[in-house]
């Protein structure tokens, strides 16, 4: 079997070189066949992949340890979920995936479009065959899931800490989101080597563009909540090389979302554009970089690869390419009107996009410091915690700010007078809300009260936005289903308002305390009395050994929280489990980490309570709620679309 | 009307650069990351090790001798292992011996007294078949 | 049991080399290989209706900041009459050019303009030159046009 998994993915490189090549030329040359055909290509590469994606699934359900890959990642115990999420467990098969997904999103995306974008398509499948030629030679060449060897009796297993939901869902998410982000950049760099100055592939690939945006951000979130929950080191966010390299995408995506409306509107900051789109596009992909290659400490331990030096290759000839392409097109992305004042909407949406990039291009610099420094002075320094948290406030509290005001700002200028009017309100409520805030308590953290006070700002235009809006229009469903973007763009705002909320909130004004118990004795922590009762070992669990430290609370509340140690029989790893009581009336979490002594009765706890962390998971459904109000399909704008894009048709 | 546009990016650049002066100027925080073999040749100071602990491990990291342990290149190719004191909150739950960390501190005659413990999460990608 | 995997394999290939020819096993001699691409007539046509609908759209977003309260009367004064006169001339060229491009499509032009289901800004049309239909929605606001001709593909330039 792993015979035809190996065929199929040759198969994929051999139909990926060929849309490449094929279609490069017939876009080039003009031959429409040929482009047809190369077109196919690209469908047939979705379809061996497939092939070569059920192969490997299957092998990994049979348990079939002929396979070297099946043998590392799985054993015969593993349930058939966490056998089946092994797929993107190790290198090759989440490389697998990654191609999987690419060519079903770029079949997809090209027959959909293959009419509207007559003139642009035949350029975007060889830019997709280019890429998927890349992954599919490191498949085939470097890193394939489909080495065999004799069978061993059993396999390696899945190390327990990683049996967990969160392993089927985060990483596929991840990927949906880092793939998605090809297909803007293949829309934009076939827009511009076909020679279009039009809209049309910002039209087109707006949808792609979000939705890869939200599995992207949501997947981030699971990571955070993964970390959080099962992890248990009391934090959700470690500024780790391999979490970065999915918020740096993610930012320049951010970005870009904002700055297409600039230019579909205006016609300006076209150049920018498609920088942005082509940054968003190679973060993507150096970000998996960073993650295999091993070239960066991480927490996230790859081992050291060879694969790293090929993305990086891949990496550079794709940007030098990208590069290139902009300034050979840089007459026709000439911007068709100015900016006119600082004072604006267009002017706000540049303020925001600088403040995006400049946020993404520090998370960069502190993930390159180590190498640098390395090649530089011959040693690796590393940037701490602090570095990261100085300029996500310098960086982004602005940007929090910016969320409010840019919607109450006119398009091309406004003045003082009436921005003040606008503002007035939402200024007034929030300095209502900061003196509130600071007879609470929380004058404690200057950067927090500041978060709280700007995000109450933000909620007080946004719901004046939907008030107003709801005036002028009679309804408030109405107002929404008219203008699914704009509002469904106001909903992730009240997401990015939560997660600021919560942020602040959990880090800001958590309380952390390390205690030492003897059973019966007490600790006293923002609120809670917690009793160290007794420890309770793990009894008749064959997989399992281990105890739990059991405490009682009261106070705040009154419970009973267990939490303890995990030790995997045939596994030397221990793992943390913690205590944690949600507190949802206050939004607040209680949390417990027990680290045991040996030889001695007493248990050191580390207590922590973080107020409304709770509110950063909430952010993660608003987030998708408003995403998908987003992209909610309206009849009536297709219909415009096209009749608008008819003349183009033949 | 002369577009505005410049003159903002022009700011805006001119703003991030000075944030970051002033940061740097302020704060300096890089540290330097090594591995053990390194720290031989490594100046007094605030430093980062990564390596895999070496027991046995004695003591306890509450007390004011510390938990002491030893740490050794990943890989192993040099015999050299550097003592640690560890001194602070407890170290987290998978720091065991053979475990691969990230241990914060500073170095100083000879030994690293060590202040923050970072252990790596399960191996993903590893090109072995090694269980943990 | 490995021939038989194999012979998957073959068919995989063979699917994939009959999908890639597909364009030429149809259309052996063809009349015309070359690219369908829009001409500049066409791409022009596009442009034109891109900008008509920009036109509209800002009228449309002004008309909608105003009577919201986001921008005071002086000033929306000030900045509606330059976006009207954008808008028509952006209508006229648009209609011009589509007039030139197929000459037997006016009959298909509905000269009206379609009401708007939901209520539109409440200024109703200015006294301009050339006046601006209520019905032509904003990019952001998906409302339908009226149902402007779609030109037939005309001869092959």
């Amino acid at each position: 079997m792993a015979d035809l998994g190996r065929a199929a993915l040759v198969v994929s490189l051999g139909l990926a070189v060929y849309a490449l090549v094929a279609g490069g030329y017939a876009a080039y040359a003009g031959r429409r066949r040929l482009a047809t055909s190369a077109r196919n290509a690209l469908l047939a590469c979705f379809g061996s992949t497939l092939v070569a994606s059920a192969v490997l699934a299957t092998a990994l359900v049979r348990h079939d340890f002929s396979f070297v890959y099946v043998a590392s990642h799985t054993n015969r115990t593993l349930p058939t979920i966490y056998a089946l999420s092994a797929f993107w467990g190790g290198q090759e098969g989440s490389l697998l995936l990654w191609l999987l997904v690419l060519t079903a999103y770029g079949a997809l995306a090209v027959a959909v479009n293959r009419r509207l974008l007559r003139d642009v398509v035949p350029w975007v499948v060889p830019v997709l065959g280019g890429i998927a030629s890349f992954f599919a030679f490191v498949l085939v060449a470097v890193a394939s899931p489909f080495d065999t060897q004799t069978a061993p009796v059993d396999g390696a297993g899945l190390t327990p800490s990683l049996q967990n939901p969160y392993m089927v869902a985060h990483p596929p998410m991840l990927y949906l989101g880092y793939v998605g982000l090809s297909i803007p950049f293949a829309f934009a760099a076939g827009a511009l080597l076909s020679g279009r100055t039009d809209e049309r592939w910002i039209v087109a690939t707006r949808r792609w563009t979000i939705a890869a945006w939200t599995f992207l951000g949501f997947g981030q979130l699971l990571g955070a909540h993964w970390a959080y929950v099962e992890v248990g080191w009391g934090g959700y966010y470690a500024w780790d090389p391999v979490e970065n390299a999915a918020l740096m995408p993610w930012l320049a995506a951010t970005a870009f979302l904002h700055s297409v409306m600039i230019q579909e509107r205006k016609g300006m900051l076209k150049v920018w554009n498609m920088v942005l789109v082509a940054l968003a596009f190679e973060l993507s992909v150096f970000g998996t970089f960073l993650t295999r290659s091993g070239v960066v400490n991480s927490i996230h331990s790859f081992a050291k690869s060879p694969i790293g030096g090929w993305f990086l290759a891949f990496v550079v000839i794709s940007s030098l390419f990208s590069l290139g392409l902009i300034l050979l097109r840089l007459p026709l992305l000439k911007a068709r009107t100015k900016l006119e004042s600082a004072l604006s909407r267009e002017a706000a949406f540049l303020y925001n996009n600088l403040l995006l990039v400049a946020l993404c291009l520090t998370v960069l610099w502190g993930v390159l410091f180590p190498i640098v420094t390395q090649l530089v002075k011959g040693e690796s320094r590393t940037m701490g915690r602090p570095y990261y948290d100085f300029f996500l406030r310098a960086f982004g509290l602005p940007l929090l700010l910016l969320m409010g005001i840019g919607p109450l700002i006119a398009w091309r200028k406004t003045s003082v007078r009436s921005l003040a009017r606008t503002l007035a309100w939402p200024v007034a409520a929030s300095a209502a809300a900061g003196v509130v805030l600071v007879a609470a308590g929380a004058g404690s953290s200057r950067p927090g009260l500041i978060a709280y006070t700007f995000s109450a700002f933000v909620l007080g235009t946004i719901v004046l936005e939907l008030v107003k809006g709801t005036r002028a229009t009679g309804s408030l469903v109405a107002l929404i289903a008219r203008n699914r973007r704009r509002y469904g763009g106001y909903v992730v705002h009240a997401a990015v308002v939560l997660l600021a909320i919560g942020i602040a909130g959990s880090s800001a004004y958590s309380t952390t305390r390390e205690q030492k118990l003897r059973p019966g004795q007490t600790a006293d922590v923002a609120g809670y009395r917690l009793t160290y009762l007794r420890t309770e070992p793990i009894v008749g669990d064959p997989n399992r050994t281990g105890q739990y430290a059991v405490l009682n609370v009261g106070g705040r509340w009154h419970g009973t929280l267990r939490t303890g140690q995990v030790t995997y029989t045939g596994f030397q790893e221990t793992d943390e489990d913690v205590g944690i009581k949600t507190d949802w009336l206050r939004a607040q979490d209680l949390y417990v980490i027990a680290n045991f002594t040996s030889g001695s009765q007493a248990v050191y706890f580390k207590i922590l309570v973080k107020p409304l962390v709770n509110l950063i998971w909430l952010a993660g459904i608003v987030f998708v709620l408003g995403s998908l109000v987003a992209l909610w399909p309206d009849a009536r704008e297709q219909r415009r679309l096209a009749t608008r894009l008819a003349p183009a048709h033949a | 009307m002369r577009s505005p546009a410049r003159l903002i990016v022009a700011l805006a650049v001119a703003g991030v650069l000075a944030v970051f002066l002033v940061y740097t100027a302020l704060a300096g925080t890089s540290t330097p990351q090594v591995v053990p073999s390194q720290l031989a040749t490594q100046k007094p100071g605030k430093v980062s090790v990564v390596g895999t602990v070496v027991g046995p491990l004695r003591g306890e990291s509450h007390s004011a001798a510390g938990l002491r342990f030893a740490l050794r290149d990943i890989g192993g190719k040099t015999a050299a292992v550097v003592p640690v004191v560890y001194r602070g909150d407890s170290p987290p739950p998978l720091f065991a011996v053979g475990r691969h960390v990230v241990v914060g501190g500073r170095y100083e005659g000879g030994r690293l007294l060590g202040s923050s413990i970072l252990t790596k999460c399960p191996s993903k990608y590893t090109a072995s078949t090694s269980k943990s | 049991m490995t021939w038989a995997w194999i012979l998957l394999g073959a068919v995989l290939a063979a699917g994939a080399v009959v999908l890639v020819a597909l364009p030429f096993l149809r259309e052996p001699q063809p009349e015309d290989d070359r690219l369908d691409a829009p001409t500049a007539g066409q791409a022009r046509l596009v442009e034109l209706a891109e900008e008509r609908d920009r036109a509209l759209a800002a009228l449309k977003e002004l008309e909608f900041d105003h009577r919201t309260g986001k921008i005071a009367d002086d000033d929306y004064r000030q900045l509606v009459s330059p976006l009207r006169q954008a808008a028509a001339s952006a209508l006229r060229a648009l209609d011009a050019e589509q007039a030139r491009y197929g000459a037997r499509m006016n009959d298909l032009e509905t000269p009206a303009p379609v009401p708007e289901p939901a209520p539109p800004p409440d200024e109703g049309t200015p006294p301009t030159p050339a006046p601006v239909p209520e019905a032509y929605p904003p990019p952001d606001e998906g409302t339908p046009p009226r149902e402007p001709a779609v030109p037939e593909p005309g001869p092959q330039e």
